[in-house]
């Protein structure tokens, strides 16, 4: 009775610890996937058609910081691309 | 007999007046739509030449710098290009040539708006003009015509009014056009685009169609996708 008893206590026990690390796992889960910041800009051609990039860059906790680098490489890519439409008749 | 000849010469001045004369109505237009990636912008100088039966309407870039919400600061420069839209307000057509990358002539004869008159009136530039509403690819437009100009004109695609429209601002903020200066011209209206080869209004939103597809989403580098505009003034597809 007493062994009865006791493998009722190290079951019940065991079902916590397990339920416990499941729950643990599953919040680290997800917190894991890094978060990425945005941004959109447009240039115009010669032709006054515009061309919109968006670039992301990955989060680093400094959503200010972040969102300047993306924006400047979106910026660049957008009158880049406009030259290149200019001095390509037929880019796409 | 006196009496008869002042209106029979009344009647010769007038009829010279309307057959040679034009009005240049010049206008500043402005697109501001950046709701979402396929937005676009554009500040230009509108001039308008037009009679009772046809017109020419030019659009030239302003040099501007201003801020959009979602686009950042943006730039227009002058002298970088003319667009030319002829307009026979008889045969309720518009051919012209600024085809978005497209490099066609469109001749567009489905572009008839179904406007409401209402009550409100203000003045713009001395002449007093009166409220009509309606919707036009995509927008919800206020426009407002002038009752002493008879002419059912405007600038870009609107028209259909009992007098000239002066001024034209959507809904959703993001088209304005003004009127800010009439005068008479001698100028003689042609088509520049006669004996040339068109493509109509539904011909070219496929072709735009396939374009924005071929293009939108395009991936230049890592972490980094283009696209175009579905939409300027019309809305050219819904996205």
């Amino acid at each position: 009775m007493r062994k009865l008893f006791f493998s009722i206590v190290f079951i019940g026990v065991s079902g916590i610890i397990s339920a416990n690390t499941i729950t643990n796992t599953s919040e680290i889960v997800s917190e894991t996937p890094a978060s990425k910041v945005c941004c959109i800009r447009s240039a115009t051609n010669a032709g006054g058609e515009v061309v919109t990039i968006r670039a992301c860059v990955e989060s680093t906790g400094d959503t200010e910081i972040d969102r300047g680098i993306a924006c400047s490489r979106a910026s660049k890519l957008a009158n880049a691309l406009v030259v290149a439409m200019d001095t390509l008749q037929s880019f796409f | 007999m006196k009496f008869q000849n002042t209106i029979l010469l009344l009647l010769f001045t007038n009829l010279c007046f309307s057959q040679n004369s034009n009005l240049v109505v010049n206008y500043k237009s402005i697109l501001k739509d950046d709701l979402n990636e396929y937005g676009s912008y554009m500040y230009n100088k509108g001039e308008l030449i037009t009679n009772s039966k046809e017109s020419l309407y030019f659009e030239t870039p302003l040099d501007t710098i201003f801020h959009m919400e979602n686009f950042g600061t943006v730039s227009t420069s002058s002298n970088k290009y003319k667009y030319t839209y002829y307009k026979d307000l008889v045969k309720n057509i518009v051919i012209y040539d600024r085809t978005y990358s497209l490099k066609e002539i469109i001749a567009d004869d489905q572009y008839k708006i179904d406007w409401t008159v209402t009550n409100n009136t203000k003045k713009i530039l001395t002449h007093k003009c009166q409220e009509a509403i309606g919707q036009f690819r995509g927008r919800s437009y206020s426009v407002f015509f002038a009752t002493d100009i008879a002419i059912p004109n405007g600038p870009f695609k609107f028209d259909g009014l009992p007098g000239l429209i002066l001024e034209v601002k959507s809904d959703d903020g993001a088209v304005s056009i003004i009127a800010t200066e009439i005068k008479q011209n001698d100028t003689i209206i042609v088509n520049p685009f006669t004996g040339k080869k068109y493509k109509s209004w539904s011909d070219f939103m496929t072709s735009y169609g396939k374009y924005l597809d071929r293009v939108s989403n395009k991936v230049l580098e890592e972490n980094t996708t283009m696209t175009v505009p579905n939409r300027y003034i019309e809305y050219f597809i819904k996205k």
